[in-house]
């Protein structure tokens, strides 16, 4: 089961944007496994099922009181001037950091899908398996997951639509 | 985003270069966890009996029972008692500074599923300010102005997605606030007449903001609303059935 933590952190740090928090979620994923082990379906694969008690608790953990505070606190600080495509492009990890901003746009279950299937790369039946939905929810989740990205791109990150287009 | 191809290019070349913070060692944690399991459990049901006892107890107290069922949810919003006073004015925000404004048509075309318009009155027409925030999801707020002051709201609507954020509503029930349990579109809602807290903060108390007038609080599948007006409760409820 240990052999599943850089993954499960990965997802909890996306989720999240905390590796603190995410080092929790990976503690109490790992707990609750144990916990419910013993009622496992061994013809089951362990790492989606990981991967959905992981979201879960994720889920759980970002609508709790102290992250809603801090979220609102944020909300009424004045947004910080975009930075030129210039000083962007010095930035190696510019895209990656800015399209996961875009994404962290999205609806909680828009992100899952998205980070299960791009960042953590598993097949559309392991993804159904962690969000306990059906193959086909998955497809359709992720197409409409990714007309809404595009429009987050579109409206709000001209420097990293500006980028993409430029390839 | 010129088409899927790209945003699938993105994606994964996003993915592969994406730095995540070094992964910790749980393999420590997860060893004496195993040891540990029994005995937390031990301990945790033993504080769940403690915890059931002592809530049982101040049930018995009458006036306790009563300030507990008065805490309400609906949607994402809460609606509890708060016996303090309102708060000085150097605590409270006006609605108007909040970051995020954007058009009436830029809202349009990013939050088409998200964004309703009142029909009722008819004289209404668009809103003068219109703000979207995400914090877990998006929400948007719309203000309609005093014309004969342009810093003065007469009428706000929040429209919060699902996976917004939770919004408290503080009501001092010694005090004028009226609280009462009616319908929108036959679902429940709830109605707050009288001046009181809706609370955008943390212990700091930094973003309280007096609602002066009176609030309609319901929700349907998708979207908890806010109604901020000097309406009355009938003429609410008919602003709250035009959403469009």
């Amino acid at each position: 089961m240990a052999s599943q933590q850089q993954a499960l952190f990965r997802l909890a740090y996306l989720l999240l944007g905390d590796a603190a928090e995410a080092e929790d979620v990976v503690q109490e994923t790992f707990i609750r496994a144990l916990r419910a082990l013993g009622s496992f379906n061994t013809q089951r694969p362990l790492q989606p099922w990981l991967f959905g008690i992981a979201a879960n608790l994720a889920r759980n953990r970002q609508r709790s009181f102290k992250r809603y505070l801090t979220a609102i606190r944020r909300s009424f600080e004045p947004v910080p001037d975009t930075i030129t495509l210039s000083e962007a492009r010095a930035s190696a990890s510019w895209e990656s950091q800015t399209l996961w901003q875009a994404i962290r746009r999205l609806s909680r279950s828009d992100q899952e899908v998205i980070y299960m299937r791009y960042f953590l790369e598993l097949g559309e039946r392991e993804v159904a398996q962690a969000l306990d939905v059906a193959q086909g929810t998955v497809k359709s989740r992720l197409s409409r997951a990714l007309a809404r990205l595009r429009k987050v791109i579109d409206g709000d990150f001209p420097l990293l639509r500006a980028e993409r287009e430029a390839h | 985003m010129a088409n899927d191809q790209q945003l699938d290019e993105l994606l994964r070349r996003a993915a592969r270069d994406f730095v995540y913070p070094a992964t910790p060692n749980t393999r420590a944690f997860l060893h004496s966890s195993r040891q540990q399991q029994r005995a937390v459990h031990s301990r945790r049901m033993a504080m769940a009996i403690c915890v059931v006892l002592a809530v049982s107890c101040l049930f018995i107290v009458p006036e306790v029972r009563a300030t507990v069922a008065r805490v309400l949810q609906l949607g994402t919003v809460s609606i509890l008692p708060d016996a303090t006073a309102p708060a000085s004015s150097d605590q409270t925000r006006s609605l108007l500074d909040m970051a995020g404004e954007l058009s009436l048509s830029e809202a349009q075309r990013r939050q088409p599923d998200l964004l309703r318009l009142p029909t009722y009155p008819a004289d209404l027409g668009p809103p003068d300010r219109v703000f979207l925030q995400y914090i877990h999801g998006p929400a948007l707020i719309l203000a309609w102005l005093d014309p004969e002051d342009p810093d003065a709201v007469t009428l706000s609507l929040h429209i919060l997605s699902s996976d917004a954020f939770v919004q408290k509503t503080l009501f001092d029930q010694e005090r004028t606030t009226i609280l009462l349990e009616t319908d929108v579109n036959s679902r429940l809602a709830y109605w707050l007449e009288g001046p009181h807290l809706l609370e955008n903060s943390d212990g700091e108390i930094r973003f309280r903001r007096i609602v002066e007038g009176n609030t309609l609080i319901w929700s349907d599948d998708e979207r908890t609303y806010r109604l901020e007006s000097t309406f009355s409760l009938d003429e609410a409820r008919h602003v709250a059935e035009s959403l469009k």
